[in-house]
């Protein structure tokens, strides 16, 4: 781990609380938000998988880099150079320190320009360094070069030395202004290279999510209409530009849009997804402004006329409206949008049809945009919601008059058993009457009498056979018994 | 320079400029291996009027290893009577254990230590002996 010496007093905010030092390579954890040096959190999660200062469970993979604003910010902190005690007093951003000390800073070894001399000097002192290897040259060809590099070294160190003497951050040599911005330059690419690692993978994600709805290449002649279609799309170009969009217009209609779908009725889905106004990333915004315009008075006409029709699949209308309109643009090419088995079932005025409709389910297509399949996997649901509600109907009326019917052929039956026993009860009776006159007629409470004054057989007095259970609870003509009529017919 | 030397040297640049807490003061820091700091308990509780003796030691890894702490007992100083501290020093706090956090510095644990005996509100009759092999709670 490296050690500074700072000029000023670093921020509190941007030292780490592990080695109380101001950041070095800071990461900030994703779960609770705290910001170390990769080092000092490397270490501790070694010993401890908790956060030092909340103790929440974390593992390196929530560590990401810090926000760039914090690295620049400890980057940018002036430092002092570490070889101010051999006289260097020069001071940069710290990230300019490596620089300053591998090219510029006269206190640092180097080894001997003089590639066969083997010497480590001070930078500064170079310039006075009389290698060996030196004085046994030919003084010409080595007084040449020496004083060649001599003048070199000496132009060098008249920079250094101007640079040096300054406090200021701002090397002056055109060529430590690239070394620094090159330096810089890793530093961010660094940061861009884990950005893009993070939106690759979850691009990766997407696209297995999205299995074999994933198309990279888009269709270029639909036309990007309507943008309160917020769920998943093709492409992440297709989220940008509707986040672009969406951002860009602040204009009162637009935002109705996004927000009536999920004011009308809940059920009504497939105003997700109109059929004319289907979503592609291929537009400039500037050209679907305009047409945003248009679409929201066509929007309005469709919504009536779902309530115009029967109660049974609403969306089936809205469906077809949109194409008797001619001034709509082209639909998809793809054609399993419609369910085969939707279109005749939904007729203006038949709320319930006599027979089921033959309702055939398009199988899936991946060749179809995802929001397609959605939608006609949405209708043909539809469709088969409202055969069920239909049918459920029909069923519910028949079983209506089905009782009905039972009831008064019961009612019937009753009446046609009571008539029967009555003949074959006179009939008795009256073979035996025959015999004993005097008897019949003054027991009437026993034998039963055939009375014709009486209305009907509701003259009848008691009856010997079963009486309380033929008349039972009901009462009145034809009366409905509730209980069913007894089966015990007399024995001729 | 260890890890341990860097982050001690700013804990000690801190006391120096910053003082320590109340009741808190620094007795000797002469290495980066091992401090004294005295602690004592204010205000209205059992152990009011008595000052103990906290010694520190501090291996290379501090501060992601917690460093060793216990009540001096010698002539100057004794342990303190405690549920939680052993008759010959030893102390049983978590955040000396597996709660430690490298958050922590010398003086939070000195805090901690403090308010840990502020808190003992009944003083037990007699210090609990330091059994060998008894482990931590």
């Amino acid at each position: 781990m490296a050690s500074y010496n700072y000029v000023d007093t670093p921020n509190v905010n941007l030292t780490c609380c592990i080695c109380r030092s101001p950041f070095v390579e800071p990461c900030t954890t994703r779960t609770c938000c705290h910001t170390f040096c990769y080092e000092c959190i490397a270490q501790a999660i070694a010993i401890n998988r908790q956060c030092p200062i909340d103790r929440t469970p974390l593992t390196l993979h929530d560590l990401v880099p810090a926000d760039p604003v914090i690295r620049n910010l400890v980057d940018e902190s002036i430092v002092r150079c570490p070889q101010e005690h051999l006289g260097c007093s020069y001071t940069c951003q710290r990230l300019l320190l490596p620089i300053h000390l591998s090219e510029s800073c006269s206190y640092v070894e180097v080894g001997c320009p003089n590639r066969r001399c083997n010497e480590q000097v001070l930078r500064k002192d170079v310039k006075e360094h009389y290698c060996a290897e030196d004085r046994s040259e030919d003084a010409q060809t080595s007084a040449s070069t020496r004083e060649q590099t001599r003048a070199s070294l000496d132009a060098d160190k008249k920079k250094r030395s101007v640079t040096t003497s300054g406090v200021a951050a701002e090397p002056a040599s055109p060529s430590v202004d690239l070394t620094a911005e090159n330096a810089m330059l890793r530093i961010r690419l660094s940061a861009l290279e884990s950005v893009v690692h993070i939106l690759r993978s979850e691009m990766f994600a997407v696209k297995h999510a999205l299995g074999p709805w994933y198309q990279p290449d888009v269709q270029p002649q639909l036309l990007p209409e309507d943008q309160a279609v917020d769920d998943e799309a093709a492409s992440e170009a297709f989220e940008r530009q509707l986040a672009e969009e969406l951002a860009a217009q602040p204009s009162g209609s637009l935002l109705d849009n996004p927000s009536s779908p999920t004011s009308r009725d809940p059920t009504d889905i497939a105003s997700y997804f109109p059929p004319s106004e289907e979503v592609i990333p291929a537009l400039p915004p500037r050209q679907t402004r305009h047409r945003n315009t248009s679409s929201v008075p066509r929007i309005q006409p469709s919504q009536p006329s779902p309530q115009v029709h029967g109660p049974v699949s609403p969306v089936g209308p809205s469906v077809q409206a949109p194409y008797a309109n001619p001034s709509q643009t082209p639909l998809y090419p793809s054609s399993s949008f419609i369910p085969p088995g939707g279109m005749p079932y939904v007729t203006p005025g038949t709320s319930l049809p006599a027979t089921s409709p033959a309702i055939s389910i398009p199988p899936l297509d991946p060749t179809t945009p995802l929001p397609d399949t959605l939608a006609s996997l949405h209708s043909s649901l539809v469709t088969l919601a409202g055969a069920l509600g239909a049918l459920a109907a029909t069923r519910g009326a028949e079983s209506l008059r089905t009782t009905e019917e039972l009831r008064g052929l019961r009612g019937a039956m009753h009446g046609l058993r009571m008539q029967v026993h009555d003949i074959l009860t006179s009939r008795t009776h009256l073979a035996g009457t025959s015999g004993t006159s005097g008897n019949g007629h003054g027991d009437s409470s026993d034998t039963p009498t055939f009375n014709l004054n009486g209305p009907g057989w509701f003259g009848y007095g008691s009856r010997p056979y079963g009486t309380s259970s033929i008349h039972g609870p009901s009462s009145g003509p034809f009366g409905i018994p509730h209980a069913p009529p007894p089966t015990n017919i007399p024995k001729l | 320079m260890a890890v341990s030397t860097r982050r001690l040297q700013k804990e000690l640049a801190d006391i120096k400029r910053d003082g320590t807490p109340v009741g808190i003061t620094l007795l000797s820091a002469e290495d980066f291996a091992t401090w004294y700091l005295s602690v004592e308990v204010l205000g209205n509780t059992v152990y009011e009027g008595e000052k103990f003796a906290l010694k520190f030691r501090f291996d290379g890894q501090y501060p992601i290893s917690a460093p060793a702490v216990q009540f001096v007992v010698d002539d100057t100083y004794q342990a303190p009577v405690h549920p939680h501290v052993y008759s010959n020093g030893h102390i049983c706090a978590s955040i000396l254990g597996s709660e430690w956090s490298p958050v922590l510095s010398v003086v939070s644990v000195c805090v901690t230590i403090q308010s840990m005996l502020a808190s003992c509100k009944v003083r037990p009759a007699i210090p609990y002996p330091r059994v060998r092999g008894r482990s931590e709670h």
